[in-house]
């Protein structure tokens, strides 16, 4: 269970496949786990509700959307800032919202990066293929906390 | 000289009794002194004719010894000074001066002698005749000095009974000034009161006559104004809910129109690409075609969502005012065009030293598409011009933006800053039909006005104003 991977927080099946597809054509060598929504995120992390006594590996990044049914990306941000093992995770904020609210709040709340899917989906492309490239080959992850 | 109600009402009683205190006087003295001196003058001469059987008798038989007492019981009345009997030799033969009898008596024709100046003397006299012609004179030396006296002590009482008269009216003249301007002052002070804000106030003057009238209508101002200002307070606030309302919903929209608008576009243009990549062989050139109009179209509506929420932000932003160098602006504006379309040649004209008080990420979206807007209408042209300055317009420092693009009919000026209102077709020149529109909102909320001027073919010239803008002009000069 070393294996790194990305935890994709998104609702919107469209944007879930178009970025599956992106990754794909990118060729990035990544596993994807994807969570629908933020409570689905919290329990697979904290291994709670439908996840629970599954114990996973924290994702090298995580990629999360902020309108979303149940639990909105903040709060699992807030939870996520709030939690030991979680605080220094990265966190990158990917919706369709260019709000300069959303983007101060999801600084405010521990956000490290914050990108606006762009429509034209070359752009998108491009977008994800920057974000591989910098938050699971350039960057180094915090390391692994003990648990 | 500014004189108070109260002191004008005060002196105009006081001088209106003193003159006519004076007038009263004046009559009444100057009457009473000539009915004394007409019956004065009568009185005496009753004395002589009283006396002139006695001193015929005198005369006749020369004995004037008996006669001498009759002559001196006159010296009872106090205005006799002196009294003698003259005879027709003209030498005094008895008088109330016995050191006077033998002498030449003092010319005594009936005739007021003033002898001086205190003691007001004259002679009254009487020719003494018989059958056989002139016997002699009787002459009574008479002093006006008692009657003087008199005059001047009732004189004197007029007068200080006129001036005891006139303080007191005077003093109630003050006291009715100063009633009637204490109402009067009261209505100022509660007016004043009023014009500070506080409407809660009532004068409370009543009363029959017209300050009190005054009053009454006052207050009942008072009380409508207060009904009507709370009436506004009560409207300001249900307007201003209303719009706090409205803003809150504008926001939610605007918010919903950035995050749920744009995903199903980006689906749309996803997945014709997707399309178009991953199922080339099996779509023909009409098939890619169409996929590819679909992608042009989820472009256009993507610009459309972006100008849409630029202008909706425009109003909702609150401003931070700067200072803004329009110039630096509107070098780094064009830079960027010319980046985007390098095979273009424009020469540009920019104005150094246009530096104005505004909010910096509004005025960067107006200048965004005003010199916008200029490049794109000019790209037509072979020898595209655009500038950017300041100038006098109608008594304002307006700046302008001027190409020698496009331009457009005159006649349809009115529609040029309306949302979504275009004088171009989309084939000929792209475009939203919505930046001109944030433009006027962005120079409105600077308290500025905006406007074009142009000639179809022949070029645009925008113009717009900031209000109370303090503009530098380091030196002149253009690029």
């Amino acid at each position: 269970m070393s294996e790194s991977y990305i935890l994709l927080v998104d609702d919107n099946q469209d944007d879930i496949d178009l970025t599956l597809r992106a990754i794909r054509k990118s060729n990035i060598d990544q596993r994807v786990v994807i969570a629908r929504d933020g409570q689905e995120a919290l329990d697979y992390l904290f291994a709670e509700g439908e996840y629970a006594g599954e114990e996973h590996e924290l994702p090298s990044v995580v990629l999360l959307d902020l309108n979303m049914p149940r639990v909105g990306g903040l709060d699992v941000l807030k939870r996520l800032r709030a939690e030991l093992r979680t605080e220094i995770l990265p966190v990158v904020v990917l919706t369709t919202s260019d709000e300069q609210t959303d983007i101060v709040r999801s600084y405010k709340f521990g956000a490290n990066s914050f990108i606006t899917k762009p429509i034209d989906i070359n752009q998108f492309l491009e977008a994800i293929q920057e974000l591989h490239l910098y938050w699971t080959e350039r960057n180094t992850s915090p390391p692994a906390p003990n648990t | 000289m500014r004189l108070s109600l109260k002191y004008r009402i005060a002196l105009i009683i006081f001088l209106l009794e003193a003159i006519m205190m004076t007038v009263v006087l004046w009559q009444t003295l100057g009457f009473s002194e000539q009915n004394t001196r007409k019956q004065l003058a009568a009185n005496e001469q009753s004395i002589l004719a009283s006396l002139s059987g006695l001193s015929r008798l005198a005369l006749l038989t020369e004995e004037y010894a008996e006669f001498q007492p009759y002559l001196e019981n006159l010296l009872d009345d106090p205005r006799i000074e002196q009294a003698l009997l003259v005879n027709v030799n003209n030498r005094v033969v008895a008088s109330t001066h016995p050191t006077d009898v033998g002498k030449t008596p003092p010319d005594i024709i009936n005739q007021v002698t003033a002898i001086d100046a205190d003691n007001e003397l004259y002679w009254r006299s009487l020719e003494i005749t018989n059958s056989g012609g002139l016997l002699g004179t009787l002459a009574l030396q008479i002093s006006d000095r008692a009657l003087r006296d008199a005059t001047s002590n009732a004189l004197n009482l007029g007068i200080s009974i006129a001036v005891i008269g006139m303080t007191i009216i005077g003093v109630i003249g003050l006291l009715v000034g100063i009633a009637l301007t204490k109402r009067l002052s009261c209505l100022t002070e509660v007016a004043s009161q009023y014009a500070e804000g506080d409407l809660s106030l009532r004068s409370n003057i009543r009363g029959h006559d017209e300050v009190g009238e005054l009053g009454r209508a006052f207050d009942e101002m008072a009380l409508a104004l207060e009904k009507h200002r709370v009436h506004l307070q009560d409207l300001v606030a249900e307007r201003t809910s209303e719009l706090e309302a409205a803003n809150q919903e504008l926001e939610a929209f605007s918010y919903s129109v950035s995050h749920d608008l744009r995903a199903p576009l980006r689906g749309i243009d996803g997945f014709s690409q997707a399309l178009l990549e991953d199922n080339l062989e099996q779509l023909d050139e009409q098939g890619q075609a169409y996929l590819q109009r679909i992608r042009k179209a989820a472009g256009h509506m993507s610009l459309l969502i972006e100008d849409l929420l630029q202008l909706a932000r425009t109003t909702q932003v609150p401003m931070t005012y700067r200072t803004v160098d329009l110039t630096d602006m509107a070098q780094k504006i064009i830079r960027e065009l010319a980046d985007n379309q390098p095979q273009r040649e424009v020469e540009v004209k920019i104005e150094d030293g246009l530096t104005i008080r505004a909010d910096p990420t509004l005025m960067k979206i107006a200048l965004d598409n005003l010199l916008g807007n200029a490049w794109k209408y000019t790209n037509k042209q072979p020898r595209a011009r655009i500038e950017f300055g300041c100038c006098e317009k109608e008594g304002d420092e307006a700046f302008y933006i001027k190409d020698n693009g496009a331009g457009f009919d005159m006649r349809h000026a009115d529609k040029l800053f309306g949302s979504f209102q275009r004088l171009h077709k989309t084939s000929e020149y792209e475009g939203t039909g919505i930046g001109l529109a944030t433009v006027q909102r962005i120079i409105h909320r600077h308290g500025g006005r905006i406007w074009g001027e142009a000639e179809l073919n022949k070029g645009a010239s925008f113009f717009f104003t900031i209000s109370e803008h303090k503009k530098f002009r380091d030196s002149e000069g253009s690029i």
